[in-house]
């Protein structure tokens, strides 16, 4: 630092000097800011600096690139300092030598690596036509021009002017031409030719090194990411395709616009690309533009809004290529694309089924292609949130498509998947009634009618109990599939009360007595409150013409098997009145002699039955009655009211 | 040999119309004309590689095409070239109304590249066609099967990069698969013509082990014997079903298996080459006789047809539907 200082304090002394400063006498203090320029990048106030000594003191052109080499800033380069720079040049510019060259190389860094304002550079934009006509120059002045031009700036004199100067290479001007013609096509009627631009821009490796440094620097300073970083503010997040070439791994395209045609006669319309937060949405929907690609708008909720909201054209485009997408990534497999991003890819289309509320009719074709080969493992949480929105026509079409398959999985797979995949149904169900029984809108493209719904929930309700049955026989210890299907039956119950159906569905036999049996007083409690629920119903019954499947017999025999296995201690002596030990003999069980007792559930249950036990005495009953009270709510009143509706009967 | 995936040992393929049952041939006779001939003599003895194409969006016979090959130039003149001065020069066509039944469309894209030394070489040529019976869709272009030759694979890539953002479709390579190739192969048996010289009759099979790239196996076999073959095995001439396909190549396989001692069943078809037309799985095709042609266009592009259309239908596709 300190040699820094020294050679600042130098340099001031060579600006106020009246003599020629060669570049020997300079050298030294130049050769400590290069080095701290390569390192750390200079600060505002040595640029300052050097600006002042090339005003003053350059006149030569050794010296003029030896001060530009060290120009290397910390983060942004100031206005001041790039309008000294290109005065020098504007004082040079019939003299062009290689320190002119360095410069424009210098000032189109800067542009190129966004290190500084365009406004200074956009003062000098005639200079750089001039120094077009120069061989040196003129591919870094062609690049400034193109880059600098504004549609303001061109008409057809200049254009006539401009093809008429023949000082210039003919690739330049084709360059330049071919720009103008982008922007107004009426001023340039002739065939240009279209040339490749990045052959004009050669900045020297050193600039390119160093600026490059400086634009990190930039990147990771924190205090420059308010300003200069929008990236950070943005709530959503879209993908701007990288200048280099990739490969394709992200399937879902990146949002691009493409132009057909001169920008300055298109609509004012805004890139969605602007839009960071829901506020500005709202402001601006009407105006935006549509992404070349209308699969891309996929990654965000407001590409879901705009898809969902948007008009026949946009659907049916975005249909059609999500759907050749998903065959090519997902089932054919032409394209290798990592498992990560395909479940990326699924997951967003998921995400927008549930946001339009609605199930895709080109969705569910996917789904019914790929469950054929479906292996049980892969995209398993991502199917599962696909399923409950396919649509149908018909129920045969339903289970040939879909059911089938996924019985086999099902009776194949370990419990987890046998849970996802009741639940995935439960919702399937639950989405049919909603959509029958309430006139719901839908904002994409019309997905096929039902024609009778009803009859298709019923036998959807009958296959889900199948399967659950099946399950259950397959697992009869799992503690995790008895409360898969007691959750479905509450919710399936809970459902059709508030849509208001006159069906409720009925617990299967197996869960019951699995309940029973199972020695945990949660299941109990449970069914024991599914119960009263059912008996609720059937009371409704003559009233609401509710129907309940099975019958109400079958719910009286399961409430008579529960308040004997529990209360009374009746098992085998009232089993006529109820369902499981119907036309068995006692001899059945023959070692044991006393079947009632035997199969006193209360005492069976681990933690109940140490209050059981003390319950002989009149006391003690009351007690237990207490502790039950609290402890299973569901069963006290289950008890209570089967022991009240048989006192009366 | 069921190496297609959509076949499963559950039952069967819930979608049937993945699984064509039968396949009509048209007879030239009937509906042939000179256009018909003059459009399919471009494709004649040249090598062309497949791709397959989603429906364009966006093109439009209206707009003047000075757009799309302005637009599709200053893309290519994006393509990370040399620092040679080169310009593109592009063109499109668009070919309304031909075909067997005068529906079709033909759009062919050509782009040529002029460097400093004026030579002009033709970097691109490509045909986006549909080759059916019916009209798919009136509101964009339904144009499954690109046909194109193009100089390098990075040429080829940042061109259909362009396509993809100026038209909104997905262009992939179009795989054939086993089941494909036994049907076209009973096709070129029912269609196609002989060879100039007796002795260069002949129908060369190449077959691939699945489990490694290194070997191949070919199977040399007489076109005038496989025709003998299916002429007893077929029952109309009109129609070829799937199961006397598979028939003709199936016995061809055991009757080699059996006498050369080799399991054939780990083996895929990678090329099937006629004495007037070749093709390959990876979709690489040379014909050398207008009906032939004809026919198997015909047949590719029911293949992608029925994806396309079925999107609007219900799933039960009538799996003989021809489009």
């Amino acid at each position: 630092m300190g040699d820094l200082n020294e050679a600042a304090v130098s340099l001031r002394q060579f600006c106020r000097q009246t003599e020629r400063v060669t570049v020997k006498m300079a050298s030294s203090s130049l050769a400590i800011l290069q080095s701290e320029a390569k390192v750390n990048g200079l600060t505002e106030e040595l640029l300052n600096l050097c600006s002042s000594f090339i005003a003053a003191k350059c006149h030569s052109s050794s010296l003029m690139q030896t001060i530009l080499k060290c120009m290397i800033p910390k983060y942004t380069v100031p206005d001041d300092v790039v309008r000294c720079v290109l005065k020098w040049v504007h004082r040079n510019v019939r003299n062009v030598n290689l320190a002119v060259l360095c410069a424009l190389q210098w000032v189109a860094g800067l542009i190129e690596f966004g290190l500084a304002d365009e406004k200074p550079v956009n003062e000098y934009y005639y200079m750089f036509h001039l120094l077009m006509e120069w061989p040196r120059t003129e591919n870094i002045a062609c690049w400034l021009v193109v880059r600098l031009t504004k549609p303001d700036d061109i008409d057809r004199n200049m254009v006539l002017k401009f093809t008429s100067n023949v000082k210039a290479k003919k690739s330049v001007r084709d360059i330049v031409l071919w720009c103008y013609k982008t922007y107004k096509p009426e001023c340039v009627p002739e065939a240009i030719a279209a040339r490749s631009i990045k052959s004009t821009l050669k900045l020297s490796a050193y600039f390119k090194y160093y600026f490059g440094m400086s634009h990190q620097r930039i990147a990771n300073n924190e205090s420059f990411k308010v300003t200069h970083d929008r990236q950070n503010q943005l709530d959503f997040i879209w993908k701007v395709p990288e200048r280099k070439k990739r490969r394709i791994e992200n399937p879902i395209p990146e949002v691009e616009y493409i132009n057909f045609g001169s920008k300055l006669y298109q609509e004012k319309k805004v890139s969605i690309l602007q839009i960071n937060s829901w506020k500005m949405f709202a402001t601006l929907a009407l105006q935006i533009d549509i992404p070349c690609n209308a699969v891309s708008l996929v990654q965000n909720p407001i590409g879901h809004h705009v898809l969902a909201c948007g008009d026949e054209n946009l659907q049916t485009r975005f249909s059609y290529t999500l759907l050749n997408l998903l065959q090519n990534v997902v089932i054919d497999r032409l394209v290798k694309v990592s498992m990560e991003n395909q479940e990326h890819l699924l997951e967003k289309v998921c995400e927008f089924q549930e946001y339009s509320q609605q199930g895709i009719p080109f969705m569910s074709k996917f789904v019914a292609t790929y469950l054929v080969f479906w292996d049980g493992l892969t995209f398993l949480s991502q199917l599962m949130r696909l399923l409950p929105w396919i649509t149908f026509s018909s129920f045969g079409e339903l289970k040939s498509l879909f059911l089938v398959h996924l019985y086999y999985v099902y009776i194949s797979s370990n419990t987890m998947v046998k849970c996802s995949i009741l639940r995935a149904l439960l919702q399937l169900a639950e989405n049919l009634i909603l959509k029958s029984y309430s006139v719901v809108e839908s904002l994409f493209r019309h997905p096929p009618l039902l024609d009778n719904a009803e009859d298709i929930l019923n036998e959807l309700i009958k296959y889900i109990q199948s399967l659950c049955v099946l399950g259950l026989n397959f697992e009869p210890g799992s503690a995790v599939l008895i409360h898969e299907v007691l959750r479905l039956y509450e919710i399936l119950l809970d459902v059709e009360e508030r849509a208001g159906l006159n069906v409720r569905s009925v617990l299967p036999p197996a869960a019951v007595y699995f309940s029973l049996f199972s020695r945990n007083y949660g299941n109990i409690e449970r069914v024991c409150g599914l119960l009263l629920k059912y008996d609720a119903s059937i009371g409704i019954q003559r009233s609401l013409q509710i129907q309940v499947p099975g019958g109400a017999k079958l719910v009286k025999k399961y409430s008579c098997d529960y308040i004997n296995f529990l209360w009374r201690m009746q098992a085998m002596s009232e089993s006529k009145k109820g369902f499981i030990f119907k036309g068995v003999e006692p001899d059945a069980f023959a070692p044991v002699e006393n079947v009632d007792k035997a199969f006193n559930v209360m005492e069976c249950i681990p933690l109940i039955s140490v209050y059981r036990k003390h319950g002989d005495t009149e006391e003690g009953l009351k007690n237990f009655i207490r502790e039950l009270r609290t402890l299973a709510p569901n069963i006290f009143n289950f008890i209570k009211h089967n022991l009240h509706n048989t006192v009366q009967s | 040999m069921d190496a297609d995936r959509l076949t499963t040992s559950r039952g069967g393929s819930a979608l049937k119309g993945s699984r064509r049952k039968s396949l009509r041939m048209t007879h030239w006779t009937d509906g042939f004309n000179e256009s018909l001939q003059d459009t399919l003599e471009m494709f004649i003895n040249r090598g062309w590689e497949l791709f397959q194409c989603s429906p364009l969006f966006g093109y439009s016979t209206q707009v003047n095409p000075s757009k799309y090959t302005l637009t599709l130039r200053n893309h290519c003149a994006q393509m990370d070239e040399e620092d040679e001065d080169v310009e593109y020069k592009v063109q499109f066509n668009c070919m309304d109304k031909v075909g067997y039944r005068g529906i079709d469309t033909i759009i062919k894209v050509e782009v040529r590249k002029v460097n400093e030394e004026e030579e002009d070489i033709q970097i691109y040529l490509g045909y986006f066609m549909s080759w059916g019976t019916r009209k798919l869709s009136s509101e964009f272009y339904v144009v499954p099967l690109l046909l194109f030759r193009a100089k390098t694979a990075k040429i080829r890539n940042h061109i259909h990069t362009g396509f993809r953002k100026m038209f909104d479709c997905i262009i992939e390579p179009y795989f054939l698969g086993d089941i494909q190739l036994i049907w076209l192969n009973s096709l070129f048996v029912s269609v196609s013509k002989d060879a100039r010289d007796e002795r260069s009759n002949v129908v060369r099979f190449t077959l691939l082990p699945t489990w490694t790239n290194q070997d191949k196996l070919e199977l040399f076999v007489s076109l005038s014997d496989l025709r003998k073959v299916w002429a007893r095995i077929r029952s109309t001439n009109d129609t070829i079903f799937y199961e006397e396909s598979r028939r003709l190549y199936g016995g061809l396989i055991r009757s080699i298996s059996e006498k050369l001692g080799i399991n054939l069943s780990g083996f895929r078809i990678y090329e099937i080459k006629y004495p007037d037309v070749t093709i390959k799985s990876s979709g690489k095709l040379a014909c050398r006789n207008v009906e032939t042609l004809h026919e198997l266009l015909t047949f590719l592009f029911n293949e992608k047809a029925r994806a396309i259309y079925a999107l609007d239908g219900s799933f039960w596709e009538d799996s003989d539907e021809e489009f």
